[in-house]
């Protein structure tokens, strides 16, 4: 299952906006949004979480003051997914994407 | 090319964008833009390599250049440069403007301080109720209180001797000073005042109005 959602994650989003990996490990994916904010999908039995890492390196459960869990279906992958990309889009504010090279 | 070469073309580059220049086991590591973002960077083969600290991750910096001279060690100078630009012009664009103008303008904060602190012990409970919803992860640990704002501000305050100090929490467990004031009521009160004022500044306003309704 863990593999469907990497791949779906390839397959939906363009590489420049959401970059995944696998850590087998702990049952996981690291996904990096605009290769700067930096999320990690913990993947249960058939659901998953959604945590940020803050600042400090320490991990956040509260994204935009809610927290993301969901049966891990195709849609409840593509809905979060988009959800962390808006929250980064607007945490990164419109100036990182005016003046960058992003 | 060495390290101390780098360590000049830093300079040159941020000039006064960087403070906190150190070299530890042939890493440079320094801060950007009011020790707002830490960095790092090495030589690796004589080319530099660039990695900055920005919301808990350490990334990498510009992509892989192609050889311009024919002069190798030209070539390797002018990557390191490019890369360092490459670095400021990031660093200059994930920041707010406000926020930089408010460091400009030294943090003038002139609105009437909203609480009054009675003693240090209150200041867990005074933070979660002046800051309410912008505040997360309060903990105490080591007699300083760790807590975040806006989701991703980390900051820890201490009160050491007589003194009280603010500072950011980064990646690696990189820290920086951002207030050390003699500790009185007063200075309590401006170390609330003054964590509003950062952590609203060095936020997006588009943040801001979606998630706190600001």
């Amino acid at each position: 299952m863990l593999m469907h959602l990497y791949n779906l994650i390839r397959e939906k989003f363009d590489l420049s906006v959401v970059d995944v990996s696998i850590n087998t490990g702990n049952n996981s994916l690291e996904i990096s949004v605009f290769n700067s904010l930096l999320f990690y999908l913990q993947f249960h039995k058939s659901d998953f979480d959604i945590y940020m890492v803050v600042e400090n390196g320490t991990i956040s459960s509260k994204i935009g003051g809610r927290e993301i869990h969901a049966i891990a279906s195709d849609a409840a992958l593509i809905f979060s997914i988009e959800y962390i990309v808006e929250y980064s889009r607007l945490r990164l504010g419109s100036k990182y994407f005016d003046t960058g090279d992003q | 090319m060495n390290i101390f070469v780098i360590e000049n073309l830093i300079r040159d580059v941020f000039h006064e964008d960087v403070s906190n220049i150190k070299i530890i086991d042939n890493r440079i590591i320094f801060f950007v833009c009011y020790g707002t973002i830490p960095a790092e960077c090495w030589l690796s083969r004589g080319q530099l390599e660039v990695k900055y600290g920005t919301f808990g991750a350490l990334n990498s910096g510009v992509g892989d250049l192609k050889p311009l001279k024919n002069d190798y060690e030209a070539y390797l100078f002018k990557y390191a440069e490019l890369q360092l630009q490459a670095l400021k012009k990031l660093c200059l664009s994930i920041l707010p403007d406000k926020y930089l103008n408010l460091y400009k303008l030294d943090f003038q904060i002139t609105s009437d301080p909203p609480i009054s602190i009675s003693d240090e012990s209150d200041l867990k409970r005074i933070l979660q109720e002046t800051f309410t919803s912008e505040i997360s992860n309060i903990s105490i640990d080591d007699s300083s209180i760790y807590f975040i704002m806006h989701e991703t501000i980390c900051f820890a305050l201490k009160i050491e001797l007589s003194k009280i100090i603010l500072s950011r929490q980064l990646i690696r467990g990189y820290s920086i000073d951002l207030l050390k004031l003699e500790y009185n009521k007063e200075a309590l009160e401006y170390v609330v005042m003054f964590i509003r004022v950062y952590s609203d500044a060095i936020i997006p306003d588009e943040w801001l109005s979606t998630f706190q309704g600001k």
